[in-house]
């Protein structure tokens, strides 16, 4: 069972109270020549999947390139950073709306035991990070003969 | 950010008016939407859309964005942590009649979906010469 490292709240697209609570902000700092943009680091939402000989951590990051995210591995602590672009607004162009949240993106998990950290290894489709984290050889369950 | 439970309850039970009707099990996408002089262009945040399933249709007064969203859980896998609703997304815009219904271009790149909606010529701002 993996333990969550919480740094910043999470981001989720069904957390509608974070969803208000960002509405707040964005109404109160409209006129932010920042637009969209917060100093504030975001949490991407996270679903992690265990199936037999591996772990998988998904992360939602859309609209994130793949040369902006960055995965590290300090001790048993997986980072995952990303880092979003505002939406460029041609010339003549007016905004009607902005919901979408920009800027730097963060998350910390600490890695179950057994990982091997050498064969991490992630993809990034369609905003959607996935993060495989390979089971070494000693945790993968087996079954014991009896002589 | 609270994150005392009984907040986040009753916060729940209000929000009925911020959702989008249509099938409970989807998500609204969050949209950054832009008008220049000759169209509208839309924005869509749908990490995880199956391209394919993307549809985009438009009446009289609607613009409506539907998509499905790939699974990625293989069978016998085990759910341990759970954010993601990864239900699918849709979202209704109401669009006047300056858009040109037969113009409109869609394009989906990292799990944004990008729409753009032209104006109708004779809606397309005009400059008058002073003689």
């Amino acid at each position: 069972m993996l333990v969550q490292v919480r740094r910043f709240p999470p981001y989720s697209y069904r957390n509608e109270i974070a969803e208000f609570e960002r509405e707040v902000e964005r109404v109160f700092s409209a006129g932010s020549p920042f637009r969209g943009e917060t100093n504030q680091t975001t949490a991407p939402a996270l679903d992690i999947v265990e199936s037999g000989d591996q772990t998988v951590i998904v992360a939602e990051i859309p609209g994130v390139q793949k040369e902006d995210v960055k995965l590290s591995v300090e001790k048993d602590i997986l980072t995952i950073q990303a880092s979003r672009k505002t939406n460029a607004l041609p010339e003549k162009g007016t905004w009607l709306r902005n919901e979408i949240r920009t800027g730097e993106f963060s998350r910390s998990v600490r890695l179950p035991k057994g990982v091997d950290s050498g064969k991490i290894s992630a993809e990034l489709n369609n905003g959607i990070l996935k993060v495989t984290l390979p089971k070494s050889e000693v945790v993968k369950p087996r079954e014991i003969q009896i002589k | 950010m609270s994150t005392n439970n009984d907040v986040a309850v009753t916060q729940q039970q209000n929000t009925s008016l911020m959702k989008t009707p249509g099938p409970v099990a989807s998500v609204i996408p969050l949209a950054d939407i832009y008008e220049t002089p000759d169209a509208f262009v839309l924005m869509l945040d749908m990490p995880g859309a199956s391209k394919e399933s993307i549809s985009i249709t438009m009446d009289e007064s609607s613009l409506v964005i539907k998509s499905s969203v790939e699974s990625y859980t293989k069978e016998n896998a085990k759910l341990l942590f759970r954010e993601i609703a990864g239900v699918g997304f849709q979202r209704v815009f109401n669009v006047t009649d300056s858009i040109d219904r037969n113009s409109v271009d869609a394009r989906y790149e990292n799990g944004v979906l990008t729409v753009k909606l032209f104006k109708k010529e004779e809606m397309k701002p005009r400059e008058i010469r002073v003689n």
